[in-house]
């Protein structure tokens, strides 16, 4: 009995030091007003290395990559843009700012659907109706029903092709697994009642649990419903 | 455990990452290893980007071979088929290219004619325009990723001549096309975006110009353009474009995204930092790979017995005249010798060279320098070539070793 309490203790200690790999290129992006931005605007296409692999460029520069961008789809209101582009020029800029303790805890959580406007809204569309062909759509999306499902997509990612009614999606869904639990679960919430009609609320607790056992995108495909 | 003490719970966390690493599964930063980018791939290549895949290859794996394996060959996708992140191939069969533009006869045929036309092979270096672009950052850095070497490597490809199929098709052009400009089966990640294609001159298109359906010697992988891709050797990598669908002939080069701005330098040095407003007067596309020569050995930053020390690489240009002689120095570029020259067979392919240095303790520098046949030599400082995207460097190479 002991050898076997020892032995769940240190597998649950592994699984600890593998939660700070999860944690992947959003940790590379420091803190700092807009940096939710990066993480909902620019996923869409590319993953984050791009923009970290940038990082160092002047503002100058920052501003034809982000005309380029444009060009290439990102959509963005005037005050978004001038948000994006003064984190992206401190932040990631030739003099960025010492390094400061993150104090997520000390921040409000965000609501739901705040944080869909935030993330989600790019790629899956401000009223959860995806693209064709590209994004899939939220809204009636069957894998909602399922309480575990949305919540390691939103942890883990997701790849792989994956049928929502008669249309395939190819594409991959990058993880934020950076969000704490209660805006995770205030997320998946909002999913769930705005897009499918679903009462039943996941708590902090559910999404901390799933955090244990880290996953590939692709297993987290073999998950689906 | 009676107590978990700190020490063990930080040796047990340690070790979880390091299980995971050393499996291979996750890399460092909790990106995909490049085996899970591309199927086939070798998990060594470091992975800049996983959603379409842009892999690099370490020199150590890259100097290993005289022709690059496709399972540790770099590759840079802007946008990826969605059945092309494998090395698997793809068979030609039912692979419909049309023809369109500037042609009496238009039309649309099936990729496996190709198979039953005359073929040719060629070996040739493939860059990535970007390759190098790290160490533009010695003056200002810029965006995009930031390779080092190991954006390139050596192969083969056999398919068939551009002007084969021109006349075998009986396209019958018209006299003012001075473009082809070639589109892939990938498709662009939202609608907005415009979908990738280039231009390249038609007189250099038929003349070296080939639709290649084998690499290495097998058929083409998916990942790497497979069943069909246009290859223009001793042009930037970015121009032999993967998947071909359709192919124009026209007048001008296209105005799409990925011809102007994008892959395209100024023709003029502009200071480093500054803003450039590309026009197609103003500037060049990503055409013919500059002369270029890099240290396969010793690596930079590893240490070396003082004495004689064997220091070898590739060197290669666009294929218009042979590298004529590459030129190696350790006291930063004041005095230099002349190291041995292997030629090959393909004038688009990497010449290797190797000579012995004689070096004394302490920190200290090799530089090597190509010269070609047209005089053409790589700069002694390559950010004289900066440009905003960061494309074709080609500066002297140069690697810091410690010497004991």
């Amino acid at each position: 009995m002991k050898r076997a309490r020892t032995f769940l203790a240190a597998a649950g200690l592994l699984a600890l030091g593998l939660l700070s790999l999860v944690r992947g290129q959003a940790e590379a992006l420091p803190p700092g007003p807009g940096r939710d931005l990066v993480l909902g605007k620019c996923q869409a296409c590319h993953d984050l290395q791009y923009v970290v692999d940038s990082k160092g460029i002047t503002r100058g520069q920052w501003e034809e990559v982000v005309e380029n961008m444009k060009v290439m789809g990102l959509q963005l209101t005037p005050e978004e843009e001038e948000v994006l582009l003064n984190y992206l020029a401190t932040y990631l800029g030739p003099n960025p700012p010492p390094p400061q303790a993150e104090n997520a805890e000390a921040a409000e959580p965000r609501s739901g659907e705040a944080l869909y406007a935030t993330f989600c809204a790019s790629c899956h569309g401000p009223e959860g109706r995806g693209q064709a062909n590209l994004f899939p759509p939220l809204r009636e999306n069957p894998a909602l029903q399922d309480p575990q499902y949305p919540v390691l997509v939103l942890l883990y990612g997701l790849e792989g092709p994956i049928a929502v009614g008669d249309q395939t999606y190819q594409g991959i869904m990058p993880s934020f697994g950076h969000l704490s639990d209660e805006e995770i679960a205030a997320l998946v919430n909002y999913l769930r009642t705005a897009f499918a009609g679903v009462k039943e609320e996941v708590g902090p607790e559910a999404v901390a649990a799933l955090r244990q056992s880290p996953l590939s995108p692709a297993e987290v495909l073999k998950k689906r419903p | 455990m009676d107590k978990v003490n700190r020490r063990t719970t930080l040796k047990l966390m340690g070790m979880g990452a390091a299980l995971l690493m050393a499996s291979g599964r996750v890399r460092a930063q909790g990106t995909p290893t490049a085996d899970q980018v591309i199927q086939g791939k070798d998990p060594r290549l470091i992975v800049h980007n996983s959603r379409t895949g842009v892999l690099e290859t370490p020199l150590e794996l890259l100097r290993e071979h005289q022709r690059t394996p496709k399972e540790i060959l770099f590759i840079r996708n802007n946008q990826v088929l969605p059945q092309g992140k494998t090395l698997e191939p793809i068979a030609p069969d039912g692979w419909i290219i049309s023809i369109e533009g500037m042609v009496q006869n238009a039309q649309a045929f099936d990729a496996k004619i190709l198979k039953d036309l005359p073929q040719v092979e060629v070996e040739m270096v493939l860059q990535c325009s970007g390759n190098g672009r790290s160490f533009f950052a010695r003056a200002q850095r810029t965006s995009g990723t930031q390779w080092k070497h190991g954006g390139m490597g050596n192969v083969v490809f056999k398919g068939v001549p551009f002007k084969v199929l021109v006349e075998h098709l009986k396209l019958n052009l018209y006299p003012g096309a001075k473009y082809v400009t070639v589109n892939g089966k990938d498709q662009p990640p939202t609608l907005q975006a415009p979908d990738f294609e280039h231009s390249v001159p038609l007189e250099e298109a038929l003349e070296k110009g080939i639709l290649a359906l084998e690499m290495n010697g097998e058929p083409l992988p998916a990942a790497h353009g497979g069943p069909v891709r246009f290859v223009m050797p001793g042009f930037y990598g970015t121009m032999n474009v993967k998947w071909v669908d359709r192919i124009r002939f026209d007048v001008a080069e296209t105005f799409n995204n990925n011809q102007i701005p994008r892959y395209r330098v100024p023709n003029h040095p502009i200071q480093p930092g500054s803003e450039f407003n590309f026009t197609f007067e103003n500037s060049r596309p990503n055409w013919h790979q500059k002369v270029k020569s890099v240290i396969f050995a010793p690596l930079d930053g590893e240490e070396v017995k003082a004495g004689n020390v064997l220091v070898r690489g590739v060197a290669w240009n666009d294929g218009l005249v042979p590298i004529e002689a590459v030129l190696v120095s350790t006291d930063q570029g004041r005095t230099w010798i002349r190291a041995k020259l292997t030629s090959p067979q393909s004038p688009y392919a990497w010449f290797h060279w190797e000579t012995y240095v004689a070096l004394s303790r302490g920190e200290r520098e090799i530089w090597v320098q190509a010269v070609d046949k047209l005089g053409r030599a790589q700069p002694l400082d390559g950010t004289v070539h900066w440009n905003p995207r960061g494309y074709e460097w080609n500066g002297v190479d140069i690697v810091k070793v410690k010497v004991v």
